[in-house]
C-alpha cells in the first residue's frame, strides 16, 4: 500500500516536473538556420579544385629547379661537297639600283621596240632622272669654208 | 536533410537539447546550436537523428565545460549566478527556480538521465546506448533521481503551491 502511493507520488511529481518548460534564452533560431543552410552548401568540389590546383603549382614550380640542365652534344655532320658549277655568262651589266644616282642602263636591245618598252619603264620608275645618258656625240666637222668649196671644184 | 526539417527538429527538440547540455556547460544554446549545424551538412543524416543530436549536444557540452573549466577557476561562484533552468508559465505546478536548484543538488549520472527521459522523450534504451549504461541502471537512476527530487521538493509549505507536498 505505501509502495504503491509512493509509485503515484513518483508518477505526480514526473508529471509536475514535466509541465516545466525549459529556458532557451539566447539560442537564436535565424542564426542557426542561416548557419545550417551554409554548411548543407558547403561541398568538398571546391576545397578539392583549389587542392589540385595547388598541388599542380608547387610541383611545376619545383620541375624547373630539380630539372637536369641540357647537355650539349657535339657531333660531326657530313655534308655532300657542292658540286663545281659550270661559269655562267656573266651579264653585260647588272642592275642593281638603289638610289637614281646609281641606275646602271641594262644595255638595249637591239629591237626599237623592246629599246622603247625598257626606257618607258625606266622613266616610269624613276622619272626623268632615270633616262640613261644620252652616248657623246661624236665631234661635228666644221662646216667647210668657201676657199675649201672652191678648191675641191 | 531539407530546411523544413531541420526547422522542424529545431522547434520541437532545441528547448530540450539546451536543457540537456546545461547540465554541463554554461554555455549551452552555443553547443546545440554546433549540433544542428554539424546535423544540416552534407553527408549526414543518422538512422536515429534525435539520439544522434543528443550524443553530440553531449560530446559538446563536456567539451564547453573542460574549457570552461580551463578558462576560470570560479565554476561554482559562476554557477550560482545562472538563471533558471526554467521559463516562467502559469501552467507549470513547480516554481522553476526551485526545481532548478533541486536538479542541480543532483548528481550528474542521474541528472542527465532525468532531462533525456522527462524534457527531451528519450526511451531508457537510447538514454544507455547514450551513456553508456545498460536500460535498466539508466531506469534505475532515473527512479533514483525522482526519488531524491522528491525528498528535495518536499518543502513542509502548505500556503505555497508551487512546492512539491
Amino acid at each position: 500500500m505505501s509502495e504503491r502511493s509512493e509509485d503515484l507520488e513518483l508518477t505526480g511529481l514526473e508529471s509536475a516536473l514535466r509541465g516545466l518548460q525549459p529556458q532557451v534564452e539566447t539560442l537564436d533560431r535565424a542564426v542557426l538556420m542561416y548557419r545550417a543552410g551554409r554548411a548543407s552548401a558547403r561541398g568538398w568540389g571546391w576545397p578539392l579544385a583549389t587542392l589540385g590546383a595547388t598541388t599542380l603549382a608547387i610541383v611545376l614550380g619545383i620541375l624547373p629547379l630539380i630539372r637536369p640542365a641540357p647537355v650539349v652534344v657535339e657531333r660531326i655532320v657530313y655534308l655532300p661537297a657542292p658540286q663545281p658549277q659550270p661559269p655562267a655568262p656573266t651579264p653585260e651589266e647588272s642592275v642593281t639600283p638603289s638610289t637614281p644616282d646609281s641606275i646602271v642602263v641594262e644595255p638595249l636591245d637591239a629591237s626599237p621596240r623592246s629599246r622603247y618598252l625598257r626606257m618607258q619603264e625606266q622613266v616610269l620608275r624613276w622619272g626623268l632622272d632615270g633616262l640613261p645618258m644620252p652616248p657623246p656625240a661624236a665631234p661635228t666637222e666644221e662646216p667647210p669654208t668657201v676657199e675649201q668649196l672652191l678648191q675641191s671644184l | 536533410m531539407g530546411p523544413e526539417q531541420l526547422s522542424r527538429l529545431v522547434d520541437e527538440h532545441a528547448a530540450a537539447l539546451v536543457l540537456y547540455a546545461r547540465q554541463w556547460c554554461a554555455a549551452p544554446e552555443d553547443v546545440v546550436q554546433e549540433a544542428f549545424v554539424k546535423l544540416a551538412a552534407p553527408q549526414r543524416v543518422p538512422e536515429n537523428v534525435i539520439g544522434w543530436l543528443y550524443r553530440v549536444v553531449r560530446n559538446g557540452a563536456l567539451a564547453a565545460a573542460r574549457a570552461e573549466r580551463r578558462r576560470r577557476r570560479h565554476e561554482t561562484a559562476a554557477a550560482e549566478r545562472m538563471p533558471s533552468w526554467f521559463a516562467p508559465t502559469d501552467a507549470a505546478r513547480l516554481d522553476g527556480a526551485i526545481a532548478t536548484a533541486a536538479l542541480r543538488g543532483l548528481p550528474i549520472e542521474q541528472r542527465e538521465i532525468l532531462v533525456a527521459h522527462l524534457w527531451g522523450g528519450l526511451t531508457f534504451e537510447q538514454i544507455g546506448e547514450l551513456t553508456g549504461v545498460s536500460s535498466s541502471t539508466a531506469h534505475r537512476r532515473y527512479l533514483s533521481a525522482l526519488a531524491a527530487l522528491r525528498e528535495r521538493l518536499r518543502v513542509p509549505c502548505p500556503n505555497d503551491p508551487k512546492t512539491w507536498s
